[in-house]
């Protein structure tokens, strides 16, 4: 991938351009040309990282909708009263957006469990 | 759904003066032999040969006051606040930590409502370590109230289902699906109990007094989704893991022969919080909320996404429901 091979060494070294190569888009996709610190829409609009949804919401139309209705994401200042949210770059890496498989909590300590005998 | 059905139980005045009377006899007894024992307590303090210390005579004293009180759900605001200092005190007493234990009652016009995206959990069982760290889960026994069931991808097989897994997950091929209790909101826990030791609070919340359960685990033979635990042994939490804020109905500790289940973390819910293992989850698969609230995390899942229940049909109305995204 040219993205990696061209990655400045210095800056660029913990970005694993994953999501671009999926997509086969390159920073300015996403970064507005001239500044990083900014995300440049399709619709010419740049928007601050605060608000990445906006981008993101331009492919991921779906996941914005269940987003903004409360079935994707996760809410941070309890069920009551103002809702805030995580935006989408608090848990997806932008450039590897996956969650790593991992070894998760320790198992019940209980046999087998099935349906009928639990 | 109906929330007039749950706010009373059927019969409950009936069941009120009936165990009003008990408990009435209840006081006469503990005046009676609490006074005997005060004294004897007395007359072994003032003894030489009796080593009994102010706090050993305070504990027993406290732990008998314990023994002889009524059923939580028909206590009064001040009977309430005397065993809650009670415990508090024990607490201190027997293991010298300072808890601080609610009575908060339910918040009205809130019915908790939960829900979880089958499509979004990768089985990284977050939420079963918070459970057990918030709630003061019973450590040696290793007691869970969370089951996250690995299935193969595009059946929900519960005979098939292992909860028992612990290798690298997500694994290829397959979903992962979590039960805990489902505050039913006709369970069939609250109709077996013989004692009245368990019931539904307005909210929705499925409640157990651990100090009326007489542990005959009648509840955990009519759960048909295995949300109630037993104590088989005396719980044991470290007193540095402890979490100090709790409930009655809730996190607090729990004896020997009593059972105990998920209450949707009463403790913080009804403060306006999060339960702990929503609050866990790195996939943003549980959305926790008010079903009374048309604006509400939930309703819109509810409205917008294709939603079930598991075992629908024994009628049990769940008030916890599965989505895919």
């Amino acid at each position: 991938m040219a993205l990696a091979d061209e990655r400045v060494a210095d800056a660029h070294q913990n970005i694993k351009p994953v999501h671009p190569a999926q997509t086969g888009a390159v920073c300015s996709t996403c970064h507005a040309a001239d500044n990083v610190e900014f995300l440049a829409l399709k619709s010419g609009d740049r928007v601050t990282l605060d608000h990445a949804y906006r981008l993101c919401a331009q492919c991921h139309f779906s996941q914005a909708e269940a987003w903004a209705g409360g079935a994707h994401g996760k809410r941070l200042d309890g069920w009551q009263g103002r809702r805030v949210v995580m935006g989408c770059a608090d848990c997806h890496d932008p450039h590897k957006p996956a969650l790593e498989p991992r070894i998760p909590f320790r198992a019940p300590q209980i046999e087998r469990i099935r349906g009928h005998d639990q | 759904m109906n929330p007039d059905r749950t706010l009373e139980p059927r019969g409950d005045a009936d069941e009120r003066t009936m165990l009003q009377k008990r408990v009435d006899r209840r006081r006469a007894l503990s005046i009676l032999i609490g006074g005997m024992a005060v004294g004897m307590q007395a007359v072994t303090a003032c003894s030489p040969l009796s080593p009994v210390s102010d706090e050993e005579r305070e504990t027993r004293l406290l732990a008998w006051r314990e023994y002889i009180k009524g059923n939580y759900r028909f206590m009064s605001e001040e009977e309430r606040a005397e065993t809650i200092a009670r415990l508090e005190r024990l607490a201190k007493l027997k293991r010298g930590v300072d808890v601080t234990i609610q009575s908060t009652g339910a918040q009205p016009g809130v019915m908790f409502g939960y829900a979880f995206n089958i499509s979004k959990c990768q089985g990284f069982r977050n939420c079963v370590q918070a459970c057990i760290n918030e709630n003061n889960l019973d450590r040696r026994a290793g007691t869970q109230y969370i089951r996250i069931f690995e299935m193969e991808d595009g059946v929900v097989d519960l005979d098939e289902a292992d909860a028992t897994f612990q290798h690298e997950v997500p694994a290829e091929g397959h979903f992962y699906m979590g039960t805990q209790c489902f505050q039913c909101a006709d369970p069939p826990c609250v109709k077996v109990c013989p004692v009245g030791a368990t019931w539904q609070e307005p909210d929705g919340i499925t409640v157990i007094d651990y100090d009326w359960c007489i542990g005959c685990r009648y509840c955990m033979a009519a759960c048909p989704y295995w949300a109630r635990r037993f104590n088989w042994s005396a719980p044991e939490v470290p007193a540095e893991e402890l979490n100090p804020n709790q409930h009655y109905l809730g996190n607090r500790a729990r004896k020997v022969g009593v059972v105990e289940k998920c209450t949707f973390c009463i403790h913080r819910t009804r403060q306006g919080r999060l339960p702990a293992c929503a609050e866990a989850c790195p996939t943003g698969a549980r959305v926790f909320g008010n079903l009374l609230d048309p604006n509400s995390e939930i309703r819109w899942v509810l409205a917008n996404k294709r939603v079930f229940r598991l075992k629908e049909e024994l009628k049990t109305e769940p008030r916890f429901w599965y989505f895919t995204d």
